[in-house]
């Protein structure tokens, strides 16, 4: 594999694989720096990239072990996944207490769901990647991931239902 | 017309049947509504686009070390290069200075004195050099 096919067949894929890079490392300024790390990586073993059968599945992969191994490293405490949320600096809204509040409960409710189903959801609502790239970054068949997803969507919005509900009845009750 | 077509986004997102660019819509919809509006905000706040130029950015960076590393290379080359030349001036086999013409027919007049006369004319010595062929025949 020469520069000019690394760069049309991996380097291309680096827009792809930077918004879950940053929502892994929880920052736009180290999600820059890993990407070029997770390249650099595969160009030093651009003939085992060239041999692989799946060339984007191998890169997302590579981006997200990337990803596990600096937060190991950074001594977070990673026992699952979405564990890494807790972990995320949100940008605050005008009114900081609500969008705190928020996005307390948004990631109770994923740490709530099953491992699984709430990485396929971040991978497609927040990463927006394709079905067919999850499936290939999780070793899993595309009706897998759309079972799983579904399943993760709709529980979040029975969550956030309750919620609202609670929410609702909760300013009736005070008055307001 | 409107609400029911809102339900069919929702009710195919919940069923993970719809495109990216479904999803777009149907969250800048959810945006204005009670369910997943918090999912909705979540979601744009923690949502991360690659800056632009990322992957030149790469490339340039890629290049960059494969010419430092063919340089360094080449600077390494250079020097062993360098270091075996000095090396040969200085540890080359001493080769032995080569006999005058004197010496040699010293040497020729030495080993025809070992041979026996009547076995060998002079018309049978042939000089190579610094070979010195003798050619018998066994004949006589």
């Amino acid at each position: 594999m020469n520069s000019n096919e690394f760069k049309q067949q991996v380097l291309s894929l680096s827009e792809r694989i930077y918004p879950m890079v940053a929502r892994m490392l929880g920052s736009a300024e180290s999600a820059e720096d890993a990407v070029q790390d997770v390249m650099m990586k595969l160009w030093q073993e651009r003939k085992k990239v060239t041999v692989h059968p799946n060339i984007p599945a191998l890169v997302f992969r590579a981006a997200r072990n990337h990803c596990i191994d600096r937060l190991r490293r950074n001594r977070l405490t990673l026992h699952s996944y979405d564990s890494a949320l807790h972990d995320q600096q949100v940008s605050l809204s005008n009114n900081e207490a609500e969008t705190n509040e928020l996005n307390r409960l948004i990631k109770e409710t994923l740490i709530e769901l099953p491992e699984k189903q709430a990485e396929v959801l971040m991978l497609r609502d927040l990463d927006q990647l394709e079905f067919i790239e999850i499936a290939q970054l999780l070793d899993l068949k595309v009706e897998n991931v759309r079972m799983l997803l579904s399943r993760a969507r709709k529980k979040m919005g029975e969550k956030l239902t309750k919620i609202y509900n609670y929410e609702v009845r909760e300013q009736k009750s005070t008055g307001g | 017309m409107k609400s029911e077509n809102k339900n069919l986004l929702e009710d195919k997102y919940l069923e993970a049947q719809t495109s990216l660019e479904e999803e777009k819509e149907f969250f800048e919809k959810a945006g204005k509504e009670e369910s997943f509006k918090p999912w909705a905000a979540y979601r744009k706040s923690n949502q991360f686009k690659a800056p632009s130029g990322l992957s030149e950015r790469i490339a340039e960076k890629i290049d960059s070390n494969q010419t430092r590393a063919r340089n360094i290379y080449f600077r390494i080359s250079a020097i062993a290069a360098s270091i075996i030349l000095i090396a040969l001036f200085y540890f080359r086999p001493s080769v032995e200075p080569e006999m005058s013409y004197t010496e040699k027919q010293a040497m020729l007049e030495e080993i025809l004195t070992i041979l026996p006369e009547n076995e060998i004319s002079r018309s049978d010595i042939l000089y190579e050099d610094a070979t010195l062929v003798i050619y018998l025949d066994n004949k006589k």
